[in-house]
């Protein structure tokens, strides 16, 4: 039995359509991993188009199409995504062409003998071997990411959505190909398009290609775990790296839609959402110790991140600064002004969404897998609604749970 | 100059107008968009370093360009965040080797952020204490991009290809150069670049060109512009190292192959050229390109690129390998195989028709076709000129263009290894 949804958001302003298509999955260790390299291999050949060489060459027919497959971990799912962007001004076939595309790309994996090509499969195992391990090229993400795993290792959202080297050298050709299977048979097809597409052709199109019936939504959603320290869990690591780099992980006490959520983005924007913002103003502009500095909120996990770079003898003056700027909002130090600063950037922000197809995609998506009815103008609505009295409420519901330093070790 | 072009192939037109006081505005409409873009674009980049102003040769400190630009956000009075904000804008600027752009994009009160931006952008404030306060900022800016192992591993490749152009500076400068800078040659360089014969208005939106008009005459009618002559030296044709070894903090060696050209002079025929033969030699449908993928000496993060302006012309291949030096042989081979066999005409035609379509994806966004105008406008050539050397380019002259681009002696080879 197969399930598709299908949600099309036409604007005939943009000169492209894409199309992606999701597999959601809870996001499990005992998965991750398997998951990860099966979109790689997706990616890389099918029966028509046996190689990634193939494929190149017919995203250069189709006008320079983009096509991906990838992996997204948006709160604790883990989902395989697939999407084709074209330039759809150019020729009326290319819809056809892209969905009949992404279909040969999911259904007709290079398979032989019940397993999966062992060369792609060895070739793409070693790539994402490297990827795994080129985490640490980037610092800043590095000290994210180790921060999240740190600070929710009890909780699916500290597993990482590329997956493990460990669990890749448990992995053959034959179970991931078995591993396919199952998740074909177990997973609902979900479409999202937008842009320079006909919507009913498009639709019409997906029921040729895909079997479809009625989707019965299943909550793969995990309960939220908050745990409360009495003091944040501090990790430091080493590096020959000239600048140290902090991450700060907050949680408590929010959620992922309705008027907390509101709460929680005039909250992130006051504190390090933008040039406005405290942490900007007193970090960088007063006290002249950072470049960056600022915080954001994973929204599907309702939790908070705040990070900077500084000199490695400015690590703890930092994060006293940082926290005394929590207690400033904390102790409802927030002027009428920075609510309004706030507010008009987080609105305006909402109002570009519908320009660009990226934007439209995630923000349907993501309203689509958290439940949440609200459209534009209801978040719009929202959030100018939100008061003083309301940030301070939700920040004394916020702690801070994790910090995560990157020790900046000089040669000299 | 009042001129309107208009682009068949890709439904869109641009405004380009030069206004009484010199500055040539750039407009072009997106209806149906939220978004509104403006940036005033100064024709002046970590390159620009040395010039003459009135028979006088001035001398300047490396990152001097990107130093003024962190201080034309600040104002005696005016938080600019906080005004375009106000506003619904959100405003922000970047320096490279040739411009400094300084472009807000707003969703209401186009006009206002517009006014704000003028004002911004024609004031300094500076005070010592101001001046002194932002170099600790901008050391954390030089010691993050050091940092950056991709970032190092261009600047290395870079400083291997030029012997004195700037170009092989660190856009930010160092934190020695930078220690230089005052408030006196800050506003020299102030009073003598941004001006409006120098600049460049950049607008992309729905809204009303006259009221852009208006404003733009408004607020430079009263700006005069002096001479400048800029001076950059001279630059030998080969490459002074061919290659350049650095060690890092990182679990996969990084490499970038550049060559450069023995002229800077580029156009648009030039950049359409250069990327197609990249794409013939080793994009993605090429077979090098996939002997290496399978072999696992490439992966997806192997790019091409051709960059270019006022001291510098360079094509590059990058990426990562755990054997940049084989991967280095490959490129030569299939460099040397193309001489020879010269390129077929399918593929040709097909990566030609890749280009159409991804640059014609550029224009579903508002910003980012003003933000590659922001780019042009210093190198005499428009977005739309580009359309057309795209449509119109042939054959032959990417073989042209394949004769002068690869030399014996014009390249570097830039690698960071990993710290054992």
């Amino acid at each position: 039995m197969k399930y598709t949804t299908i949600k099309v958001i036409p604007d005939d302003k943009f000169k492209t359509a894409t199309i992606c298509l999701m597999l959601r999955r809870p996001l499990e260790r005992k998965e991750a991993t398997q998951n990860a390299l099966l979109a790689n291999i997706l990616g890389t050949g099918s029966h028509k188009y046996p190689s990634l060489y193939e494929i190149n060459k017919y995203m250069e027919e189709l006008y320079g199409a983009v096509f991906g497959s990838l992996i997204v971990k948006k709160g604790e799912f883990q989902i395989i995504r697939l999407y084709l962007e074209f330039a759809a001004v150019m020729d009326d076939k290319l819809l056809k062409q892209a969905v009949e595309f992404l279909r040969e790309i999911l259904f007709n994996p290079l398979v032989k003998n019940g397993e999966f090509s062992r060369e792609i499969f060895e070739n793409e195992r070693n790539m994402l071997k490297d990827s795994i391990s080129e985490r640490i090229n980037n610092k800043n993400s590095y000290v994210r990411l180790k921060c999240i795993e740190n600070m929710c290792k009890n909780e699916p959202f500290g597993i990482y959505a590329d997956g493990y080297a460990e669990d890749l050298d448990k992995l053959d050709p034959k179970s991931l190909y078995l591993h396919y299977k199952d998740i074909i048979r177990t997973t609902p097809i979900e479409f999202v398009a937008s842009g320079n597409i006909d919507g009913e052709k498009f639709k019409k199109l997906v029921e040729e290609n895909f079997e479809s019936g009625d989707l019965e939504p299943v909550n793969l959603m995990a309960n939220p775990v908050i745990y409360n320290p009495k003091e944040p869990a501090l990790h430091e690591e080493a590096l020959k790296v000239n600048q140290s780099k902090i991450c700060m992980g907050l949680r408590g006490g929010c959620s992922y839609s309705g008027k907390s959520f509101y709460e929680f983005l005039v909250f992130n924007e006051i504190l390090g959402g933008s040039g406005n913002s405290k942490l900007f103003m007193n970090l960088r502009e007063k006290a002249s110790l950072c470049y960056d500095v600022f915080s954001f909120l994973y929204r599907a996990k309702s939790i908070l991140m705040i990070q900077s770079g500084v000199e490695t003898k400015n690590i703890d003056l930092a994060i006293t600064k940082i926290n005394e700027q929590l207690q400033a909002i904390k102790d409802s130090q927030i002027s009428d002004d920075e609510l309004h600063l706030a507010k008009q950037s987080l609105l305006a922000g909402f109002k570009s969404i519908t320009d660009s197809q990226g934007g439209v995609l995630d923000f349907n998506y993501t309203q689509y897998i958290l439940g949440d009815s609200d459209g534009i103008d209801n978040i719009l609505k929202g959030i100018s609604s939100v008061s003083i009295p309301d940030v301070v409420k939700l920040a004394n519901l916020l702690y801070t749970d994790t910090i995560y330093i990157l020790k900046g070790e000089s040669d000299e | 100059m009042n001129n309107i072009l208009k682009s068949n192939i890709l439904n869109e037109t641009m405004h380009i107008k030069t206004l009484p006081s010199g500055l040539c505005s750039y407009i072009i409409p997106k209806k149906g968009f939220n978004e509104k873009f403006g940036a005033l674009a100064v024709n002046f980049g970590s390159c620009d370093l040395e010039f003459n102003l009135d028979g006088k040769k001035i001398t300047t400190p490396e990152g001097i360009a990107h130093f003024l630009e962190h201080k034309v956000f600040e104002d005696e009075k005016l938080d600019y965040f906080n005004e375009f904000t106000k506003l619904s804008g959100s405003v922000n600027a970047y320096t490279n080797f040739n411009t400094t752009v300084y472009y807000f994009s707003c969703t209401d009160n186009f006009t206002d952020c517009l006014k704000l931006l003028f004002d911004m952008v024609y004031s300094l404030y500076l005070t010592d204490e101001t001046v002194e306060k932002e170099k600790g900022i901008i050391e954390q800016e030089i010691s993050m991009y050091d940092d950056d192992p991709s970032w190092r591993v261009y600047f290395n490749m870079l400083g291997g290809l030029y012997k004195n152009s700037p170009v092989r500076n660190e856009i930010a400068g160092s934190a020695a150069s930078i220690a230089k800078i005052d408030q006196a040659i800050l506003r020299l360089v102030f009073d003598s670049f941004y001006v409006p014969k120098n600049m460049a208005l950049i607008c992309s939106g729905d809204f009303e060109l006259s009221e852009v008009y208006n404003i733009a005459q408004e607020k430079t009618a009263d700006l005069t512009s002096p001479k400048i002559e800029r001076i950059y030296p001279e630059e030998p044709s080969n490459a002074p190292k061919d290659s350049i070894k650095d060690k890092m903090h990182i679990s996969k060696p990084l490499f970038c192959l550049g060559f450069k050209d023995a002229h800077n002079r580029t156009d648009e025929k030039q950049i359409v050229t250069t990327k197609i033969l990249l794409d013939i030699i080793i994009g993605g449908s090429s077979e090098t390109y996939n002997k290496l993928y399978k072999t696992g000496l490439l992966d997806d993060g192997f790019s091409l690129d051709y960059s270019h302006g006022s001291c510098y012309s360079t094509t590059m291949f990058s990426g990562t390998s755990k054997d940049p030096d084989t991967v280095f042989e490959e490129i030569i081979n299939a460099i040397k195989t193309l001489k020879e066999t010269g390129i077929n005409p399918l593929i040709f035609e097909r990566i030609k028709k890749k280009h159409l379509g991804r640059f014609m994806q550029s224009f579903n966004s508002v910003s980012t076709p003003s933000e590659m105008q922001a780019d042009f406008f210093v190198k005499g050539f428009n977005i739309f000129d580009l359309a057309k050397a795209l449509k119109d380019v042939k054959i032959e002259d990417v073989h042209k263009r394949m004769e002068n681009c690869f030399t014996k002696d014009n390249f570097c080879i830039s690698i960071v290894d990993k710290l054992e």
